[in-house]
C-alpha cells in the first residue's frame, strides 16, 4: 500500500442543508493533507471546496467510471436517513465494495423512503426479511400497504446493516452503536468520534442574564431537523408547566415535522408569547441564535443510533445542554451535559429548568467542558486520521467481505444439497477453508 | 509415481495451457510414471465467480483417488493450484493477470467492474498465502517469476520446456513471407504487424496463422490489411493442422511475434527450432528471454515504423535472416531446453 493513499469519498456537499455535508466539508482539509481525495457527489452544484489534495467529481449512478473508482485504495460512503441526499450514494455502495459510514444506525426511514418513493419495494422487502426475519417481512408488507409508518417500525427493524450489504467495513460515530453492529456482522466495525470544526466558532463570554430578553430571562434553543423523536411537545409541556415560565424564552430553529400541530399545541398551552419559531435560517443566523442562548435542548427518543452534530455545535458555543439518557447521548460525560430520562421526561426537563434559574454557574461550567471535549476528541484532524487508518486496513476488509460472500454462496449450495441439518454440520469446515483463503497475510496494523 | 496435473479449463476453449498439460503428461508417462490431467471448469466473469472458483478448487480432494494415493500434484493454472495436497509442486503458467500486471490496462477487464478492486484483493491475498504452501514453486518463464516476485513477493524458479510438437519442427527454405503465428487477439498485437506492413519500403508479405479469439478484432485487422497492404501481401490461414504449421514455419523467411508482455510464447521456440529469425518488441515479455537482438532476431520498439524497418531489413538482406535463424536453432540447443531437466525438478 502506498505511503500516500488515494481515497474516494461519497457525500453530499454544501449548500445542501445537511449536517453530513457540513461534516464532510470540515474533514476534507485535514484529509487532503494526508491523502489524495476525490469527493463524489450527485449534486448539480456545490460550494467550492478549498482543500489541498481534494477534488470534487460529479457522478451519475447509472454511468459510473468504475475503473477510475477502482484506482483508489479505499472508498467511503456517507449514509444517513435522508433518502434524497443518500439514495444515489447507497446505489453506488450497493455495487462497489467500500467502507460505509453510518451517520444513523436506525435506517428504517431511509429504506422505507426508497421503497415508497423510489421503486425499491422488492429490495426493501428482501432486506426486511434478510435482516429481520419473517416478522420483518410481514411488517415491511404492512408498511408498503400503508398500514404502519416507518417511525413505528424503526426501533424493532432498524435495517442498519442493509446499508452495508456490499460493504467491506462499517464506521459508526457512537461507540455503543458500533458494539451493537459488531455483534451482528462479520465485517469490521469501527468507531470514530464525529467531528466539529471549531475554527469558525469563538468561545463566547458567559452570557449575561437576560441577553436582551429582560434581566432575569433565560433563553432556551432547539435546532436542527426536528422530527418526532426530538421531543418538542414534551419540552413545550414542561415549559408550560413551569411556575415561573415567563422567565424563559424558547427559540426554535430548523424544520419542524407536523409544524401545524406544534403551533396548535403552543397555542393551547398558552405559551405563544414565550416561543418563537424561526424556521430554517442561515448558518450565521443559527450561530447567533445559539450564541445568545443559555441552554440547548437536544433530546432524542427513540434515538436513530446517531452521534449528534447538533450536540457538537452546541458544545462549540460552550452552551450547556439537556440530552436524553439513551444511545450515544447516554455515553456523554456527566459533567458536560444534563440528562433527561425518557420515562421521566417532562418532570426531568422541569427540574433542569428550575436549576438553570437557581444555579446558572453549573450550567455554564458544563458548556465550557463540552467545548473542551470537542477540541480534544472531536477534531476533524482526528477524524481524518481515523479514516486513513481504516483505509490502510483495506486488504483485511476485502478479505473479510470475500469470506462473507463465499460463506453465503456456500451456504446456499449446501442448503440445496443437504438441507438445513446437514448444512449446520458442514458449516464449520467450510468456514475454516474460507478463513484460510481470505485471512490477511499479516494482522492489520501489524 | 502417480502424478496429478491440476489445471482449469474454460470449456470449449483450447490453447497453449491445454497443450502444455498434455505434453507434460505424455513426458511423465514416457519417464515411466503414471500421469493424469485433473481439469476443473473455470469462468472468470462476473468477477464474483472468481473467489467461488478459488474456494471450489480449495475444496477438491486430490490427495488420493480410488483408494490409491496421488504421490505428487503439479499445479499449473489459477486457481487450480489452490487445491490442497501434501506433496504439491507448482509450475505456474501464469496467475490471474487481470489482478496483477493487466490491472488498469486496456487488456484487463477486472478494474472496470464495480467489485474489481475487491476481487483483486481477494485473489492477491489467497495467492500470497496458498502459493507459498507448495513444497516448490516453478514457473514457465522468467517473466512469470518476475511478476510473482513483484506482486506477491514470492520466490520461484523458471523452467523452460520445449513447445508441443517440437520434434516435427525443422528448417526448410527461406521463403518470401513472414509467419505471424498465434491466436488472433489484442494481447498478441497482430494489429501492429498490419500497420507495419503498410509502412514497409518493400512489398513484404505476411501469413497470419491462428484461429480468431476475438472475431471483431480479427475482422478489423482484415479490413485494415486490405487497405494498407492490398493484394496478395497478407494471408489469413485460420487454424491449421500440425503438418501445415510445421511447413509454414519451415519455409518462412522469419517469424514476427510482437505480443504485449507474453508469459512465455511457444512461437519463439518454434521459430528457433525451425531455424528462423524472430522479430519481436522490447515490451513483448517472454520472447525476450530467448531472442538476442541482432544475434537470432531483431528486437524493436513497439511501433509500426520500427517494426516496418525490422521487416524491411530482413526482407532485403535474406542472408541475415538465414544467419539469425541458424543462430536461433543453435541457441535453443545451447539453452538445454528439454523435458528431462523440467521433469527432474517437478518430480524431484
Amino acid at each position: 500500500m502506498p505511503a500516500r493513499l488515494k481515497l474516494n469519498v461519497f457525500s453530499p456537499l454544501p449548500p445542501v442543508r445537511s449536517e453530513i455535508a457540513n461534516h464532510t466539508t470540515w474533514v476534507l482539509p485535514p484529509l487532503g493533507r494526508l491523502a489524495d481525495v476525490t469527493v463524489w457527489t450527485a449534486q448539480e452544484g456545490w460550494s467550492p471546496v478549498e482543500a489541498e489534495g481534494v477534488r470534487v467529481r460529479r457522478y451519475r449512478p447509472d454511468a459510473m467510471p468504475w475503473g477510475e473508482l477502482n484506482d483508489a485504495d479505499a472508498t467511503f460512503f456517507n449514509i444517513g436517513n435522508n433518502t434524497g441526499l443518500h439514495g444515489d450514494i447507497f446505489r453506488v455502495a450497493s455495487a462497489l465494495p467500500g467502507v460505509v459510514i453510518l451517520h444513523d444506525t436506525v435506517l428504517q426511514h431511509f429504506f422505507a423512503g426508497l421503497a415508497v418513493h423510489h421503486g425499491w419495494r422488492a429490495e426493501y422487502l428482501a432486506a426486511m426479511r434478510r435482516h429481520h426475519g419473517p416478522d420483518g417481512l410481514e411488517e415491511g408488507r404492512r408498511l408498503l400497504a400503508g398500514g404502519v409508518g416507518a417511525g413505528e417500525l424503526a426501533s424493532r427493524f432498524p435495517l442498519a446493516l442493509a446499508a452495508a450489504d456490499r460493504a467491506t467495513a462499517v464506521v459508526c460515530h457512537a461507540p455503543d452503536g458500533a458494539r451493537a453492529l459488531e455483534a451482528r456482522t462479520r465485517l469490521p466495525v469501527y468507531h470514530l468520534d464525529l467531528s466539529m470544526d471549531l475554527s469558525g466558532v469563538e468561545p463566547p463570554p458567559p452570557p449575561a442574564a437576560g441577553n436582551g430578553a429582560g434581566p432575569e430571562l433565560r433563553r432556551i434553543v432547539v435546532f436542527g431537523f426536528l422530527g418526532f423523536n426530538r421531543r418538542l411537545p414534551s419540552l413545550l409541556r414542561a415549559l408550560a408547566q413551569m411556575p415561573n415560565r415567563d422567565a424563559f424564552r424558547l427559540d426554535i430553529y430548523g424544520q419542524v415535522d407536523d409544524e401545524a400541530e406544534v403551533r396548535l399545541l403552543i397555542a393551547s398551552l398558552g405559551i405563544t408569547h414565550l416561543v418563537q419559531a424561526h424556521g430554517f435560517v442561515s448558518k450565521a443566523e443559527l450561530d447567533r441564535g445559539i450564541a445568545r442562548a443559555h441552554l440547548a435542548v437536544n433530546l432524542r427518543f427513540p434515538t436513530m443510533g446517531e452521534a449528534s452534530a447538533s450536540q457538537l455545535r452546541t458544545w462549540a458555543h460552550a452552551l450547556p445542554s439537556l440530552v436524553t439518557r439513551t444511545g450515544w447521548y447516554a455515553t456523554l460525560p456527566e459533567d458536560a451535559v444534563f440528562f433527561v430520562d425518557p420515562e421521566d421526561e417532562i418532570e426531568g426537563i422541569k427540574r433542569h429548568l428550575a436549576r438553570l434559574l437557581a444555579a446558572p454557574e453549573a450550567f455554564e461550567a458544563a458548556g465550557r467542558r463540552g467545548r473542551s471535549l470537542v477540541a480534544a476528541r472531536h477534531s476533524p484532524r482526528r477524524y481524518a486520521e481515523g479514516l486513513v487508518e481504516i483505509a490502510r486496513q483495506a486488504p483485511m476488509q476485502h478479505g473479510r467481505r470475500a469470506a462473507v460472500d463465499l460463506a453465503r454462496a456456500s451456504s446456499r449450495a449446501l442448503a440445496s444439497m443437504v438441507g438445513m441439518e446437514g448444512l449446520q454440520r458442514a458449516a464449520p469446515g467450510v468456514a475454516e477453508e474460507i478463513a484460510l483463503l481470505t485471512r490477511p497475510a499479516s494482522p492489520p496494523g501489524g | 509415481m502417480r502424478v496429478g496435473l491440476l489445471t482449469v479449463q474454460v470449456p470449449f476453449v483450447r490453447g497453449g495451457a491445454e497443450m502444455l498439460a498434455e505434453s507434460l503428461a505424455r513426458e511423465i508417462r514416457r519417464a515411466g510414471h503414471e500421469a493424469e490431467i485433473i481439469s476443473l471448469p473455470y469462468k472468470w466473469y462476473p468477477p464474483a465467480r472468481i473467489p467461488e472458483h478459488m474456494l471450489a478448487c480449495r475444496l477438491v480432494d486430490v490427495e488420493e483417488s480410488n483408494g490409491v494415493p496421488i504421490d505428487r500434484m503439479i499445479g499449473l493454472k489459477f486457481p487450480a493450484y489452490m487445491a490442497r495436497h501434501p506433496n504439491k509442486v507448482l509450475w505456474l503458467l501464469h496467475q490471474h493477470r487481470g489482478a496483477y500486471d493487466l490491472w488498469n490496462t486496456e487488456l484487463g477487464d477486472l478494474h472496470n467492474n464495480p467489485d474489481g478492486a475487491h476481487v483483486r484483493a481477494a485473489i492477491q491475498e489467497a495467492d500470497t498465502r496458498l502459493i507459498a504452501e507448495a513444497r516448490a514453486c516453478y514457473t514457465i518463464s522468467r517473466k512469470v517469476s518476475e511478476r510473482l516476485r513483484r506482486f506477491c513477493d514470492l520466490p520461484s524458479t523458471p523452467l523452460y520446456h520445449p513447445p508441443p510438437g517440437a520434434e516435427r519442427l525443422s528448417g526448410g527454405e527461406y521463403g518470401d513471407y513472414f509467419l505471424v503465428p498465434s491466436r488472433i487477439n489484442r494481447s498478441k498485437r497482430q494489429g501492429l504487424v498490419v500497420e507495419a506492413l503498410a509502412l514497409t519500403r518493400h512489398p513484404v508479405r505476411a501469413v497470419f496463422m491462428g484461429a480468431a479469439d476475438d472475431q471483431g478484432y480479427t475482422d478489423g485487422l482484415k479490413g485494415a490489411a486490405e487497405r494498407g497492404a492490398p493484394g496478395a501481401r497478407v494471408t489469413w490461414t485460420g487454424a491449421v493442422s500440425d503438418e501445415q504449421r510445421a511447413e509454414l514455419y519451415a519455409n518462412c523467411l522469419g517469424v514476427a511475434f510482437v505480443p504485449w508482455d507474453e508469459d512465455y510464447g511457444y512461437v519463439t521456440l518454434e521459430a528457433m527450432l525451425s531455424s528462423k529469425a524472430v522479430v519481436t518488441c522490447a515490451d513483448s515479455g517472454g520472447p525476450l528471454e530467448f531472442v538476442a537482438d541482432r544475434v537470432n532476431g531483431l528486437v524493436c520498439e513497439p511501433s509500426p515504423a520500427a517494426l516496418a524497418e525490422a521487416l524491411d531489413l530482413l526482407w532485403e538482406r535474406r542472408h541475415v535472416a538465414r544467419e539469425y535463424g541458424q543462430a536461433g536453432r543453435q541457441r535453443y540447443r545451447d539453452m538445454g531446453i528439454g523435458w528431462e531437466s523440467t521433469l527432474s525438478c517437478l518430480l524431484g
